[in-house]
């Protein structure tokens, strides 16, 4: 028999102590004594609150999300240069194809480009960051950086064209937004928009990234 | 031993203490009767209510200090409020003051006196096996239908009784244990005074003409009861009004009842002498005698419980109701005399039943009492129609019976499943959510928007940094203008962006106060603040959460 404390109790039925010891008191809840002590048999319990139909709070099982540096997303996601394509279309098409996704990426494909029709992530200064409209489940989170061949017509903002993307995957929009808001910081970043402009290595680029990352907190 | 089972052996001793009680009463007006009878006749005779009275408040009041009251609301209350504790004392302390007031001649009965006894009786009891709230509330009602079964020596009537006016709910739980008190109780009585069937009547011819009398009969004593009830309200506000002293205040409305008792002696008393004169047919009234000890009667018994006299309304009822049927048997040969209408105690019978229902607006304790004290089922169809009607008529004008205008009076009636009575469960304790953020009155907004930042609450505490006393609420949604103006961040001052208008509740405030607050105030929060201190936010979302779970629980399943 797995004894269960009030505190337990209480924690499970998602109520406060002294409810369960006013039930306990007026004889609404079943229990036992033990060395003077209030216990609670689970099993008991637990069929006592699904004949009443009391929810029951689900144990902990999700994991806490863990938070993710732009750096570990750049390095899952990777970094490929002169990637080929003269839209929108084909571009992301083409970015899709060299990630290593276990989705559907047509049906992903569809959503980035709904989120392109809402407005453009041309954010400006050439550079874009696409992401579909909703969280992608299970997934984990990355961020594909993608140098193009030759520049495409993005509708950006400032009507440059886009010479890079960075394509934003997450299974939740908390880590989104927290991976888009480090992104957009180091982005504003003169510097760095020149060093992206020049930039030819995978390893430069998350050398760099690391370095910037480092100094927003 | 399984629970169910205990109860039901507990409901048995319960019902022994029920029982006791009303044999000891039985035996203390017993003893009143005799040493007063020889007194009975003479010229001085009329002051013996106005001393019983008097003596029976005093004793109530001043030595064993028990509140007045006559019995049967205070059961009600303890059921409903107090988990059915009910002290000791009450046990024996209205039986005594009961004895002196209607041995003496005042006009009331010696049930509820019983009922409060074996109540208190059956609710020590459960105090001592250590049960439970919910399990001690039985087992007083368990008390209460053994008092009133020993009594009447009508387990069924007591059981009714117990479910309708006391505890308020049929449940198979409740059921079972009462019924078992009610038959043990009545049990007790038949072994110490006999198995009688108090008013064991003849047989009746029951004609169809005679069922058509009885919805005549219903209006009488719909209106009977009606009178009764209003009558007895204004007697207790007026005396209340003239006479603050409660022992001076009976022994006056005794010294009236004394002097009615001159004219009409049949108001004296509880009265059962003269029922069964009428029942057994050999009452010698005629029509006006009737009609007028019915409203003396009446008068007399509102007068003696009124006033503050301690004694039941029971036995005054079937007083009350038998005449009323003579009366009407009378009426009835009056209008036609050469008619074979059923026997006088025929309608004295259905008077009982139709007035006990009304003012007790207990139907069904009327009509099983009437057919247990008859010993017969002859008179069921006639004592159903009787008491059905009156109880529906009387409904429209006394919608509460008499037990409970009592607690409505003092905003105390609950009834089980309601929302008054599961706001009453709760204890503002239970709700408040401690997840609010405080702040110091002197943080300057620059300051307060870094926590905004961090903490996911819409409300933060202001506290007065030198005594941390609560001086206000701060709603995000009133302030996110300022929130956003870096030009403010330094002149403004947290201190002045409380919400002036969130009102604050206390911990001794009820949850129905409460309710009330969010009602007219329409804050979906509000802060509870107790002796200055801030104790935590208390929510109309959460409340909602804790008032289902507590309703899942009341489900019997």
């Amino acid at each position: 028999m797995e004894q269960l404390t009030i505190k337990e109790v209480s924690e499970l039925l998602d109520l406060p102590e002294i409810t369960i010891m006013r039930w306990i008191k007026q004889g609404k809840i079943p229990f036992q004594m033990r060395e003077g002590r209030y216990v609670f048999d689970k099993k008991q319990l637990i069929n006592w609150a699904n004949l009443h139909n009391i929810p029951l709070k689900e144990e902990r099982k999700k994991v806490e999300e863990k938070d993710i540096s732009l750096y570990e997303a750049i390095k899952k996601g990777g970094v490929f240069f002169d990637l080929e394509g003269g839209s929108v279309e084909e571009v992301l098409r083409n970015a899709l194809n060299l990630l290593d996704l276990d989705v559907d990426k047509e049906e992903l494909l569809e959503k980035l480009l709904q989120r392109e029709e809402l407005c453009s992530t041309g954010i400006g200064e050439g550079v874009a960051l696409p992401h579909p409209r909703q969280p992608v489940k299970d997934i984990e989170p990355m961020i594909g950086v993608f140098f193009l061949k030759n520049e495409v017509d993005y509708h950006a903002l400032d009507g440059k064209k886009v010479f890079v993307l960075f394509l934003i995957l997450c299974p939740s929009t908390r880590l989104h937004l927290k991976l888009l808001s480090k992104l957009s910081f180091i982005l504003r970043k003169k510097d760095f928009l020149s060093f992206l402009r020049k930039c030819k290595s995978k390893e430069g680029l998350l050398e760099k990234i690391k370095d910037l990352e480092a100094h927003i907190e | 031993m399984d629970e169910r089972l205990k109860l039901v052996f507990i409901g048995a001793v319960a019902g022994v203490g029920g029982g006791t009680a009303a044999v000891f009463l039985n035996k203390a007006l017993e003893i009143g009767r005799e040493i007063l009878l020889p007194y009975r006749g003479s010229w001085y005779s009329f002051i013996f209510p106005a001393i019983g009275a008097f003596l029976s408040t005093v004793f109530l009041i001043y030595i064993v200090k028990d509140v007045g009251g006559h019995g049967v609301p205070e059961v009600i209350y303890s059921v409903t409020k107090r988990g059915g504790l009910i002290r000791l004392r009450s046990s024996f302390s209205r039986i005594i003051s009961c004895a002196l007031t209607i041995s003496s001649g005042g006009s009331a009965g010696p049930e509820s006196p019983v009922v409060i006894s074996g109540a208190s009786v059956a609710s020590n009891i459960a105090c001592h096996f250590r049960l439970k709230d919910r399990q001690r509330i039985i087992l007083v009602g368990g008390g209460a239908a053994a008092a009133i079964a020993a009594i009447f020596n009508a387990p069924v009537a007591g059981m009714a009784f117990s479910l309708e006016a006391i505890i308020g709910e049929w449940t198979s739980t409740n059921l079972i244990v009462i019924a078992v008190s009610a038959a043990v109780g009545a049990e007790v009585c038949r072994i110490f005074q006999g198995n009688q069937i108090p008013f064991k009547g003849g047989t009746f011819t029951i004609s169809n003409a005679d069922l058509l009398a009885c919805i005549g009969l219903s209006f009488f004593t719909c209106l009977s009861a009606i009178l009764l009830m209003k009558l007895l309200r204004f007697i207790r506000s007026l005396s209340n009004r003239i006479v603050s002293s409660p022992c001076i205040r009976a022994a006056l409305g005794g010294l009236i009842v004394g002097v009615i008792g001159i004219f009409i002696p049949e108001v004296l008393g509880e009265g059962y002498h003269f029922v069964r004169e009428i029942i057994h047919g050999k009452s010698k009234y005629g029509l006006l005698l009737a009609g007028l000890i019915t409203l003396g009667k009446t008068l007399a018994t509102c007068l003696t419980i009124g006033t503050g006299g301690i004694g039941g309304l029971f036995a005054p009822c079937l007083v009350i109701g038998s005449f009323l049927g003579l009366f009407y048997q009378k009426l009835l040969l009056f209008i036609a005399p050469s008619f074979s209408w059923a026997g006088e105690s025929y309608f004295a019978l259905l008077g009982m039943a139709g007035v006990l229902s009304s003012v007790l607006q207990a139907p069904m304790t009327g009509i099983f009492l009437i057919t247990e004290i008859t010993g017969g089922y002859q008179v069921l169809i006639s004592v159903v129609l009787v008491s059905v009607i009156s109880v529906c008529l009387s409904r429209i004008f006394e919608p509460f019976s008499v037990y409970h205008q009592e607690l409505i009076a003092r905003g105390e009636f609950l009834r089980p499943r309601t929302d008054r009575y599961i706001l009453s469960e709760l204890n503002i304790l239970e709700l408040i959510d401690q997840n609010c953020q405080k702040i110091r009155s002197d943080m300057r907004l620059r300051e307060f928007v870094e926590i905004v930042k961090k903490t996911k609450s819409d409300f933060f505490a202001v506290i007065d940094p030198k005594d941390g006393h609560y001086i206000g609420l701060v709603h995000l949604d009133d302030i996110r203008s300022y929130l956003f103006d870096p030009n403010l961040y330094d002149t403004i001052l947290v201190e002045e962006l409380i919400d002036p208008n969130i009102p604050t509740v206390s911990l001794d405030h009820e949850l129905l106060e409460v309710m009330e607050i969010f009602d007219y105030s329409h804050n979906s929060v509000l802060p509870v603040v107790h002796d200055g201190k801030f104790f935590g936010l208390i929510s109309k979302s959460k409340i909602l959460d804790h008032y289902r779970k507590e309703l899942m629980v009341e489900e019997e399943i």
